[in-house]
């Protein structure tokens, strides 16, 4: 991985050298795609999205203000994507009776996506499952604290909520899981 | 003291209270076993969501995504630049449109836009002929053209706009029909005097200089 800060990568991708945004890529991709996966719990959308993000993020990188840090932003973005994703996929629910949306209501192999990708335990399966059934608004703020061990004020301002807000959604947050992953048999 | 709730253990694991409180939930978690067992309970699940963090992309994602990038961004600077070349044609096309008598055919267009670019300041039209310089010269002088400069390969023509439309005329059926027609007329080679010039007779006296390209 480069040495390179964000901030340098950023000015040589907007001057003309694309290939330092693999660099940027290369650095998040799996923050990223660990946010959108836990969300969509499906291997293969969570790559497309994934990539959709970052799409996005080089189309836009110039109207980028250095105020905020590089990460910051681009999370911002795949939460932003991310919502919009949902609200998209719900529409598709609803138009499920025209014929032409057929191909959309193949019921995804889930088994096989995480079998061959990721899982390689039962244990974290589950987890993996609780933590994508809990409410958007709890699951995004454990992701950032426990799995990417963000701090408070990074995923305050990540999430543009206050520092309190954020604090009481992260106990509450482990709360619930917790209490789910016992239902579970997994604590 | 009551039994700790979940989210003050998990203020606690992150070192969030105050000493005081702190203080008498280790107190308390040090007597009560079911406050212990939440705790590790707690703890053991903070630390597999962190193990989630081996979760990850398939290793070629970056380039992939970077060759979808280049892709898009190929196709807009091309689309750019195809717009921005349609533009600057269309704006010399309009400049040449202006300059030029309506019925002017394609391929004399065609011809005309690729042809000489130079001295055309002052043109109207070139019109590009098979036609030799006599054969040209006799249906200038036909017509009460005057001719202002000439070569083996061109000649320079000013006339009204009526004599224009007659000698393109002709130089397109020409062209056409072959050159047996008007190629054993005799000519005066001279270019005319002043004196000769013909009377514009448009009505808005326009005056056409055009260049005949000889074959
Ligand atoms: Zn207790």
């Amino acid at each position: 991985m480069s040495e390179y800060s964000d901030n340098e990568l950023i000015d040589r991708v907007i001057a003309g050298d694309t290939d330092a945004f693999a660099d940027i890529i290369t650095r998040y991709q799996n923050r990223i795609f660990r946010y959108v996966y836990t969300r969509v719990y499906d291997y293969d959308e969570a790559c497309d999205m994934t990539q959709d993000i970052f799409i996005i993020t080089m189309e836009s990188l110039k109207t980028f203000r250095k105020e905020s840090q590089f990460s910051t932003w681009l999370f911002s973005i795949a939460v932003n994507y991310c919502k919009n994703h949902r609200r998209k996929n719900r529409h598709k629910v609803y138009s499920i009776h025209s014929a032409q949306d057929e191909t959309e209501m193949q019921i995804p192999d889930i088994r096989q996506n995480q079998e061959e990708h990721i899982i390689t335990s039962e244990s974290l399966q589950i987890m993996l499952e609780e933590l994508h059934k809990l409410p958007d608004d709890y699951r995004d703020i454990l992701v950032l604290r426990d799995i990417e061990g963000q701090s408070y004020a990074t995923i305050a301002q990540a999430l543009n909520l206050s520092l309190a807000n954020v604090k009481v959604r992260i106990h509450r947050g482990r709360e619930m899981l917790k209490s789910r992953l016992q239902q579970r048999g997994l604590l | 003291m009551n039994h700790i709730p979940v989210h003050k253990l998990s203020e606690y694991i992150d070192g969030m209270l105050e000493a005081q409180e702190k203080d008498a939930i280790t107190l308390h978690i040090s007597q009560c076993p079911e406050c212990r067992q939440n705790l590790l309970q707690l703890q053991k699940m903070i630390s597999m969501l962190s193990s989630m963090k081996t979760i990850s992309m398939p290793k070629t994602f970056a380039t992939d995504t970077m060759i979808q990038i280049k892709k898009k961004y190929h196709h807009k600077r091309y689309y750019q630049w195809v717009r921005g070349s349609v533009i600057a044609a269309a704006i010399v096309l309009i400049a040449i449109i202006t300059m030029l008598p309506d019925s002017i055919t394609h391929d004399q267009f065609k011809t005309y836009m690729t042809q000489n670019t130079q001295k055309t300041s002052k043109l109207d039209c070139i019109i590009p002929t098979n036609m030799d310089l006599q054969t040209a010269m006799m249906i200038i002088q036909q017509h009460k053209a005057r001719v202002l400069d000439y070569s083996n390969s061109y000649m320079i023509v000013e006339s009204d706009v009526n004599s224009f439309s007659s000698i393109r005329n002709i130089i397109n059926n020409y062209e056409s029909f072959g050159h047996t027609t008007i190629s054993n007329v005799g000519i005066n080679y001279l270019p005319q005097e002043d004196k000769n010039y013909p009377q514009l007779t448009h009505a808005n006296k326009k005056k056409y200089i055009f260049r005949l390209q000889l074959r």
